[in-house]
């Protein structure tokens, strides 16, 4: 018990903060546009969302917090309070304060209560100003309802599922309560294990519109039946009150057939409304958020399939096997696109992080007085889930860079021409397995030479050097090499250009810099799609094998063992007219063989930079599956990860850029 | 209270774990040596699809080295280190078969020769003519883990 309600309560959190994103989204276009009334409903919608799953999970602070946010919502729902700067500014506060307190004991923080009751402060000064009045919103609302008594029977169904939307039926109780007097019980004969059936007998002024907004959250599982134009429980409280389910059990039995089947048809059937609300919550396609450790596994089971498939290949050679062919064709023709789809699903647009940047830009350039326009290209571009969330720190750092290094303020762009407007621009591409992201400003650029002035003045270059544009520009990446001229709080902290680039190589992947003095500077991001099946070059030296990826290999060529024998005081090799230096695998990892007479050299490229991998037969192309090392053998930096072979065999997947170091 | 545990050869002693920490003994699988790797690492196979380090029992224990043809078992075990939990494993001669022992019935570790760890040992237990000696499996495989990285770096700085 104890633990599934844990697990409820750690999907709230996910489920709040994803609600939070969506809030703060929706925030972001009401700043744009904030007459829309859909974009206020789902602000609204989010709100209530989380003040219910709030209470229903031990969170009260989140609940009374969230209480008074809506409220102010609701005065702008009903044109009380229109928009202004100031209510931007509370809520985005107010939705940091939310995601503190879903964080662990933050709740009893004492920091954080007295945020808590500043912010408070701030929304109720803000609403008495606005309105007049403190207004507790849709508590208080209904009271004034105009028209007559009716009775209402609604049939609830309930399913785990609700609690896992993070759905909360005290809350909903609560605000039912607001509309009038009512009954609630349960259906016995109808409930089961896994659903319950709950006959809510409801007295109200209030129009169906109002009672549907109260279950506006499980409309699809509720059907509303007008029973009477009276009072009927009323009648039956005053006659019988010790006694008052007799009413619903007498309900019930005359209409529970006909109103479950009602909602069970509802259920089976789309409706249409419902299909409205979702694609405005979620925009595009109808879509299922599911534990990421189950996507794990099933990559796993592809991952077996497919080594299972090439054992599979490798014992049917031979005639007696020619009737079975066909059929192991189609096994791996089916297992491929299994891969590819399972590949597919881990794929997340790039577009799900985007957000949030709008909203550092829209901070840091009022923090800065800049002003900052973000502009998106191809920003469907889909990238690998865990990928997806390596990258957030980094691309939050290189937008700080931009907006704080790049963008000049508006007076001094206009005097240099541009409009006083920057850009930051993030454009997105696929080639490939490759994934090209590019961050870029149109600001000041950066001055190779003010590079090469600092890095003589820290003593990484003398004066004599003559290094090339590249390498000047990659000395940003040094640790402790900062070009700003006054640390800021924004760049000044965190993260630094050093974790950037580690952090990009942590996912196999490459950042470039492209600038202009004068023009702007451009961040290119080059990653891969997927980084857990990759195209490897399989070869072995004696009994051990290894894999490079294909991605990192310029070319084969054969060398005799005795020319290599002569070089190896100097170490390198002539490859198209180039002195490359050489690895001998045979010796950096201490296997004990014979070379033959020949040798094979895989030439490897990384960062521009190339180098020949000596080993002794190369066997072919291969689908490596990723399987880390553990900890266990993590000491051995040149091998990140090992992948099993079709006869049950294991190569070792070579680091191509530890093998430069 | 009665556990039950998997009795194996090393080196012509008994030895035995709780079976509660064996997923499966595997006969003869094919390990893949590791490049590098400290010595007491024999390689890795792949167990249930998921790589998984073999530790070889008898360069642990300080035993004679086991001969290329020698026959042996593996066994697969889940060892505990603090919170976290890591699958291993153990190669061993020969494994025997599955005892109730009860727990009272454990005699504590007695003196042993300088080479062996006795901090290995969980206890010994006495059945017929003679002696099983208890693995403290949390001892013998684990706070290894820096060591291997660190002897790893040096090998290969």
């Amino acid at each position: 018990m104890e633990t599934s309600f844990n697990r409820f309560k750690v999907k709230f959190i996910e489920e709040a903060n994803v609600l939070l994103d969506q809030l703060e989204k929706d925030l972001l276009e009401l700043e744009k546009q904030p007459e829309s009334k859909e974009l206020i409903e789902s602000a609204f919608r989010s709100m209530h969302t989380i003040k219910g799953g709030g209470s229903m999970f031990g969170f009260e602070t989140i609940t009374s917090f969230t209480h008074e946010l809506e409220s102010l919502y609701q005065s702008i729902k009903e044109n009380r309070v229109s928009f202004n700067k100031d209510i931007f500014n509370i809520t985005f506060l107010s939705i940091d304060h939310l995601r503190k307190l879903l964080i662990g004991e933050n709740q009893s923080n004492p920091v954080i209560i007295r945020e808590q009751t500043d912010l408070l402060l701030t929304i109720k000064n803000f609403m008495q100003t606005s309105t007049g009045s403190v207004n507790y919103g849709i508590d208080d609302q209904t009271e004034s309802e105009p028209g007559e008594d009716r009775t209402w029977q609604i049939l609830l169904r309930t399913t785990e599922s609700i609690i896992f939307r993070g759905i909360n039926l005290m809350g909903i109780f609560q605000d039912l309560s607001q509309l009038g007097l009512f009954e609630i019980s349960r259906i016995k004969n109808m409930s089961n294990e896994e659903v319950d059936y709950w006959n809510i007998i409801l007295t109200t002024k209030a129009s169906e519109d109002k009672i549907r907004e109260v279950f506006i959250f499980i409309e699809d599982d509720c059907t509303f039946v007008c029973l009477s134009n009276q009072n009927v429980l009323e009648m039956e409280f005053s006659r019988n009150s010790n006694e008052n389910s007799s009413i619903s059990n007498y309900i019930e039995n005359i209409q529970n057939q006909e109103v479950v089947s009602l909602i069970n048809e509802k259920i089976s059937v789309k409706n249409p409304a419902m299909d409205n609300i979702q694609s405005r919550t979620e925009p595009g396609n109808s879509r299922i958020s599911v534990d990421s450790s189950k996507l794990d596994h099933l990559m796993y089971l592809v991952s077996e399939l497919i080594t299972l498939n090439s054992q599979f290949s490798l014992n049917i050679a031979g005639e007696k096997f020619e009737r079975i062919r066909p059929l192991t064709e189609k096994l791996e023709y089916l297992s491929k696109q299994f891969r590819a789809n399972a590949l597919d699903i881990r794929l997340i647009p790039l577009s799900e992080t985007i957000f949030r940047f709008k909203r550092l830009i829209r901070d840091l350039s009022k923090q800065l007085g800049k002003e900052v326009e973000l502009v998106t290209e191809g920003i469907d571009t889909e990238v690998d889930k865990g990928t997806l969330d390596q990258l957030n720190d980094p691309m939050m750092h290189l937008i700080r860079n931009c907006i704080d290094h790049g963008l000049e303020e508006p007076a001094k762009r206009l005097q240099q021409g541009k409009p006083s407007k920057g850009i930051i621009k993030i454009s997105a591409s696929k080639s490939g397995n490759y994934i090209f992201i590019r961050i870029e400003d149109d600001g000041t650029g950066i001055d190779i030479e003010k590079i090469r002035h600092k890095a003589i003045e820290k003593g990484i270059l003398k004066r004599t050097d003559n290094p090339s544009g590249q390498e000047l520009m990659d000395m940003i990446f040094l640790p402790g090499f900062s070009m700003a001229r006054n640390l800021t709080e924004i760049s000044g902290r965190g993260v630094g250009m050093d974790i950037v680039k580690s952090r990009i190589a942590e996912l196999r992947g490459e950042i470039i810099i492209e600038t202009e003095i004068g023009k702007g500077t451009a961040f290119i991001l080059k990653l891969q799609q997927s980084i857990s099946i990759i195209d490897s070059l399989l070869f072995k030296v004696s009994d051990t094998f290894f894999t490079l990826p294909i991605t990192d290999i310029v070319s084969c060529m054969e060398v005799s063992t005795d020319q290599v024998l002569k070089r190896t005081n100097t170490g390198t090799l002539v490859f198209e007219d180039e002195m490359i230096p050489f690895l001998d695998l045979k010796s950096i990892f201490n296997i004990e063989c014979q070379y033959s007479e020949f040798l094979k050299a895989i030439i490897v490229i990384s960062e521009g930079k190339k180098l020949a991998v000596l080993t002794d037969i190369i066997i072919g192309s291969h689908q490596a599956v990723v399987k880390p090392l553990g900890n266990l053998l993590k000491g051995n930096k040149h091998i990140g990860a090992a992948s099993l072979l079709g006869d049950g065999k294991l190569a070792f997947m070579l680091e191509t850029k530890e093998l430069f170091s | 209270m009665t556990r039950t545990y998997l009795s194996f050869i090393i080196c012509g002693d008994l030895f035995g774990v709780n079976v509660a920490k064996v997923l499966e003994v595997l006969q003869e699988e094919h390990i893949t040596p590791v490049p590098n790797a400290p010595s007491y690492i024999k390689g890795i196979i792949n167990f249930r699809g998921d790589v998984v380090p073999v530790f070889e029992t008898r360069t642990r224990f300080n035993l004679p080295a086991r001969g290329e043809t020698d026959q042996y078992n593996i066994i697969v075990l889940d060892v505990s280190e603090g919170a976290d939990m890591f699958r291993m494993g153990a190669v061993v001669d020969k494994v025997k078969d599955v005892i109730s022992i009860d727990d009272e019935e454990i005699k504590p570790v007695p003196t042993m020769s300088k080479e062996f760890n006795t901090e290995f040992l969980q206890g010994i237990y006495k059945i017929g003519n003679e002696f099983i000696m208890l693995l403290n499996v949390e001892k013998v495989f684990t706070g290894i883990e820096l060591r291997a990285i660190q002897e790893t770096n040096v090998e290969t700085n």
